[in-house]
């Protein structure tokens, strides 16, 4: 029987949740991935993730091997993640949240969570006070306490040109607007000015807008 | 982007053009040259088929309504992403279109090279390159519409959910009806703007079944759909741009965009504003408003004109009443020409010529810029400032340039201080006029107690009036050195548009002060109004003459002050009298009432109810704050 890779991520994502409360005994894996909502057919995942190594068997209960901690642990700083965005930036509400980061897991690529991880500070924890795993990123933040890969374009300095990671709207409309003006993601963008007003220019187009509006595009600094 | 020249050029008509985005607000039609029954349409221009202001929303309507039109989308060759992403929609519609790529000088220059081949190919659309300011290009235009073939698009592959709902929506939307796919599209997008279509178009019982399909599909994203749906087209379009394009090594910078630079640099704009003020008071306020002034009204029309005029009327007319209208104290050549040909028209004749340089080299959205925060506090925002200082020109004008405005409170805060105390230039050059033969003092009185009018008004109707305020974004164009025949052409078409509108109005106003005075009613009211004019004011009560007229044209009543006041400036030193009474004047004539031209706009911009209650509200204010500023400065200096 084959095991998808949605039910591989749900399961290695159970035993990190377990290890870290009531430890990974086969029942405590299953609690945590029914009230994730999940319908998978645990056993059988678990004899798959031990075939692949990625997972051993010993004293009754499951442990992650060094790929299966690395893979599970990228898959936790991602739903976690996930949490801290929706908390801390749109305040949706706890079950919804949820919901959300689970999906989120599973789609968001490395360099996007590099990003919304940037983005939110670099993040120690997620709402619920667990510990969110560490990226590269992250690392390369509190080691050399250099500037984050991603800032926001009114953090860059006057006259350097970065590449704009993404927009990030409080307001609905605004992404339209910026998007037909030439502000997406991977175009690079040059700051002019910051005072009286930001000027910009992307491409050939020079653009000026207000602070609140620099303070949602986030660009990968030179 | 050069649509407005193009359109001139396919129909030989004359359309504002300029150097900022959003000059066109309304819809310039005019006949094909050669082709009389075609006909050309010159819409707004657009960004994005899915609207984020009012003038894009009436192109957008221009295209779904007009369903047997052929399109010419006039696009930036610099900017070849965001042009691609229109067409790219243009081609979803189904329209038959060219895409006419424009300002290639300009990215010729700054090293884009185009394949337009390749661009046509990939599109299925035949492609023109042009330089519409130099006419380059454009006779290959209406040519390349009859070439339009029915060429294949593979299109843009939406995530399947779209699409999916896409379909859906358009099995509701009635049969007959042409662009169903790509409405289905915008709607999706939540587009509101479309809201009376959908009702016009889907029967009601299905309307509801609507909401819940895009509620249904908006659930699963996590990004409004409208933005997933942009970012699937840009997606598109940078693929094919970047297979059209090659860069080559741009050279330098050149003077005119380092002059750019300053002028929107903090402090350096700051100075470079401050020139181009002086120098416009100099130009339209000393050269203008004096020197030319002085030699039509006293040499040409004073000493020669019209007493020359007055004999041969005298000799060939022989009844009194006859003699008084055309030659009187009230007369319509002796007052009324020589009022708009000789004081008004030079003043707003070099007006227009120094706006017409600002509006030609591209400074007026750098001025934007500088002024973003102080139009921030007054809940507008630095884009505000075009039809501001287009109001300086005419406030009508600019009153109807208020839709590049993105939010209807915006338009509404806007339209009330064009109303209230943005002179336009024939009363800017009267007053100017006027002011620069007093002391410096009182120039800034008049120019600080307008401005604080205004930013008091604008901040307070910021807090009364509801709405949102948006989004300072503006496209910066590129300055240049001003087109003198584009100048000039501006200049020439603004004069006749002021002697067709402005001159009438000064005769009107001039008989019915003739009338009021042939039987006694000028004098009555002169007395009527003798506590406020004279009493709170302080002014002769020959003034009320002018507040009169002010009620037809504020100009003509600043004109009429002019008239009043001239006789005292000449020879010898002002008295302090003459002064403050010269200051309190000019307060309340450019706080007062909206000229009649400019009513009807609001009229038509915002309804008969706003105009009235705007007009209502600035009257009492105008003549309140000169009071003011009357009792205060005699008390200070007399």
């Amino acid at each position: 029987m084959s095991v998808d890779k949605h039910s591989i991520e749900e399961v290695l994502e159970a035993i990190w949740v377990a290890e870290e409360t009531k430890g990974a005994f086969i029942e405590n894996i299953k609690i945590v991935c029914e009230r994730d909502g999940h319908v998978i057919d645990v056993k059988a995942v678990l004899d798959e993730l031990v075939r692949l190594n990625l997972v051993k068997f010993a004293d009754d209960r499951f442990q992650l091997m060094p790929d299966g901690t690395n893979l599970a642990g990228d898959i936790m700083r991602r739903h976690r993640l996930a949490e801290r965005l929706f908390t801390d930036v749109f305040q949706v509400s706890e079950s919804t949240m949820e919901l959300t980061a689970c999906q989120f897991e599973h789609i968001l690529t490395s360099e996007v969570v590099d990003s919304v991880c940037a983005y939110l500070g670099h993040p120690p924890l997620c709402p619920h006070g667990r510990p969110i795993p560490p990226g590269d990123c992250c690392k390369t933040y509190q080691r050399d306490q250099v500037k984050p890969l991603v800032i926001r374009l009114c953090d860059l300095e006057l006259g350097k040109e970065g590449k704009i990671a993404f927009v990030a709207p409080s307001v609905h409309d605004r992404y339209n607007r910026l998007t037909a003006l030439g502000v997406i993601a991977g175009n690079p963008i040059k700051l002019h000015q910051r005072e009286p007003s930001f000027v910009v220019s992307i491409g050939e187009t020079e653009l000026a807008f207000e602070q609140a509006i620099a303070r949602e595009i986030y660009v990968k600094a030179p | 982007m050069g649509k407005s020249v193009i359109f001139s050029h396919l129909t030989g008509r004359y359309v504002t053009v300029s150097n900022y985005p959003g000059t066109t607000v309304e819809i310039a039609y005019g006949k094909l040259i050669g082709q009389k029954n075609v006909l050309v349409l010159d819409t707004p221009g657009v960004n994005n088929l899915i609207p984020t202001s009012e003038d894009e929303v009436v192109t957008r309507d221009i295209l779904i309504e007009h369903t047997d039109a052929k399109v010419i989308q006039v696009g930036d060759s610099r900017n070849l992403e965001r042009t691609i992403l229109l067409s790219i929609q243009l081609k979803e519609l189904g329209i038959p279109f060219v895409l006419c790529l424009n300002m290639t000088d300009e990215s010729m220059e700054r090293g884009i090279e185009i394949d337009a081949d390749t661009l046509s190919k990939k599109l299925g659309i035949p492609v023109v390159k042009t330089v519409a300011t130099q006419r380059i290009g454009l006779n290959k235009l209406v040519p390349a519409l009859q070439t339009i073939r029915d060429n294949h698009f593979p299109g843009v592959e939406y995530p399947e959910i779209i699409t999916e709902s896409a379909d859906s929506i358009s099995q509701l939307i009635q049969d007959d009806l042409p662009f169903k796919k790509s409405i289905s599209l915008m709607l999706l997008a939540s587009d509101l703007s479309l809201k009376d279509w959908v009702h016009k178009s889907i029967p009601r019982d299905q309307i509801q079944t609507l909401n819940e399909l895009l509620r249904a599909t908006q659930t699963q994203f996590q990004m409004p759909i409208g933005n997933v749906i942009t970012t699937t087209r840009l997606v598109k379009a940078r693929q094919i741009a970047n297979e059209v394009l090659t860069k080559v090594e741009s050279t330098s910078s050149s003077f005119f965009s380092k002059l750019g630079e300053w002028s929107h640099h903090r402090y350096a704009g700051l100075l470079i504003g401050g020139i181009i003020l002086y120098l416009i008071y100099e130009f339209v306020g000393v050269f203008g408003a004096g020197t030319l002034v002085d030699f039509l009204e006293k040499t040409v029309f004073g000493s020669w004109l019209i007493p020359f005029i007055t004999k041969v009327i005298n000799t060939v007319i022989p009844f009194q009443i006859i003699r008084d209208l055309l030659v009187g104290q009230y007369g319509l050549l002796s007052m009324a020409l020589s009022y708009s040909v000789a004081i008004v028209l030079p003043i707003v004749g070099t007006f227009f010529i120094a706006f017409g340089i600002l509006e030609d080299s591209g400074y007026l959205p750098r001025l934007a810029v500088m002024m973003n925060r102080l139009f921030k506090m007054m809940g507008l925002n630095g884009k505000a400032v075009l039809p501001m200082v287009l109001g300086l020109g005419c406030d009508t004008m600019a009153t109807m340039t208020t839709r590049i405005l993105d939010s209807k409170k915006e338009r509404l805060i806007v339209i009330l201080l064009l109303a209230l105390g943005v002179p336009c230039s024939a009363q800017l050059g009267v007053i100017l006029g006027m002011l620069s033969a007093l002391t410096p003092a009182m120039t800034f009185i008049w120019a600080g107690c307008v401005l604080i009018v205004l930013f008091s008004v604008g901040y307070l109707s910021s807090k009364i009036f509801r709405g949102e305020s948006s989004d300072f974004v503006l496209e910066l164009p590129p300055m240049r050195m001003p087109k003198i025949s584009n100048i000039l052409v501006k200049t020439m078409a603004r004069i006749e548009w002021y002697l067709r509108e402005a001159v009438p109005l000064f005769f009107l106003g001039t008989f019915v002060l003739f009338f009021f005075d042939k039987i006694k009613l000028l004098g009555i009211i002169e007395r009527a109004f003798s506590p406020v004019i004279v009493g709170f004011l302080g002014l002769p009560s020959k003034a009320t003459e002018a507040f009169l007229v002010g009620f037809l044209r504020r100009d003509y009543g600043a004109a009429g002050l002019y008239a009043l006041f001239n006789p005292r400036m000449g020879g010898g030193p002002i008295t302090v009298e003459t002064e403050i009474q010269i200051v309190v004047s000019m307060i309340t004539i450019t706080l007062f009432m909206p000229c009649i031209a400019n009513f009807f706009m609001i009229i038509k911009e915002q309804g008969l109810k706003t105009a009235v209650a705007m007009s209502v509200f600035i009257l009492p204010l105008s003549m309140g704050v000169a009071g003011v500023i009357n009792h205060v400065l005699r008390w200070m200096l007399l």
